[in-house]
């Protein structure tokens, strides 16, 4: 990944991000692995993952990258077989209307990458979310 | 006696929402859950001492103190809602 | 005393409901709006209580009303876990 970490279009406050990547981003995605999975799997959609070689792609802990496969199938970005033990997956959104939205965070996402992690690690600082997420009672990561 | 039943439903309800909140406050260290949290709890203790203010009967009055359980978790909850939200 | 006490309790829980309001509208996440009908709701429990006479305290449909508002928490804890199915902002 190429990241122009000084440039100054990444700059949310001059340049901001259209408003429904955002949302979309502050909704569904709780940390940069997850930015990091759907940008390896959607870069060869048909390929399925083991999520033991995915978690070693975007260097994930192993033991957080199921909770972040399945949290991400739960949001219905991607499609997980699970055989035996092991757990696969597959670039897969569950429908049309999240098929666009999704290529469009991953295009956000190659343009500007410095500024959508930054993203991402506020709003997994926003005291507001995380108050609603403390209610979550499966642990997704 | 229905409004036993209704104090223990209440105080068990608070009780997740407490947990819920205290151990999400030691996941992420964010203050508005600690106070809210601790809200949460003075309510469990304001509705288990309801409970047992009912169930034991005129001759024991706790009225003072599940007062002063649900004032303590509405301040608690108050000052976290006012500093810590955004 | 007790009406004091009733009193600033009602007014604490009626403003923490005005402020879950204000995060419902920033954040439009349903578990907010659950949460401040719940405290307006126990804010007005305790309005009933101060008007309420001294026979009816115990043993009262007063009490079925803090139910409702515990039971509001509860749809909200719920809700907050199934929609975790749901994507989209």
């Amino acid at each position: 990944m190429i990241a122009p970490f000084l440039s100054p279009e990444d700059d949310d406050t001059v340049n901001p991000l259209p408003e429904e990547v955002k949302r979309f981003l502050e909704t569904n995605i709780d940390s940069v692995d997850q930015l990091e999975i759907l940008r390896v799997l959607g870069e060869d959609p048909d390929k399925e993952w083991p999520a033991v070689d995915l978690a070693r792609e975007v260097q994930s802990a192993p033991q957080s990258i199921n909770a972040h496969l399945n949290a991400l199938h739960a949001r219905g970005f991607l499609l997980v077989d699970k055989r035996e033990s092991d757990l696969f997956c597959r670039y897969g959104p569950h429908s049309p209307d999240l098929v666009g939205r999704t290529a469009q965070l991953l295009q956000v996402y190659r343009e500007r990458p410095v500024t959508m992690i930054k993203l991402v690690y506020a709003t997994a600082r926003d005291p507001l979310k995380t108050f609603a997420d403390a209610f979550r009672l499966k642990k997704e990561g | 006696m229905l409004q036993a039943f209704i104090y223990v439903l209440c105080a068990l309800t608070a009780l997740v929402c407490c947990v819920l909140l205290l151990r999400g406050y030691r996941k992420s260290g964010v203050r508005l859950l600690l106070w809210c949290g601790l809200c949460f709890l003075a309510l469990t203790l304001e509705n288990v001492i309801l409970y047992i203010d009912v169930i034991t009967g005129p001759e024991l009055d706790l009225s003072p103190y599940h007062f002063v359980a649900a004032a303590l978790g509405a301040v608690v909850l108050l000052y976290g809602l006012i500093w810590e939200g955004k | 005393m007790h009406q004091f006490l009733l009193g600033a309790i009602c007014m604490a829980f009626a403003m923490a409901g005005l402020f879950f309001l204000r995060f419902w509208r920033a954040t439009r996440d349903r578990l907010f709006i659950l949460f401040s009908l719940a405290f307006f709701i126990l804010a007005a429990n305790r309005i009933g209580f101060a008007f309420a006479s001294e026979q009816s305290v115990k043993g009262d449909w007063l009490y079925s009303v803090r139910l409702l508002a515990f039971l509001l928490i509860l749809l909200a804890i719920v809700d907050k876990n199934r929609s975790t199915s749901s994507p989209g902002g």
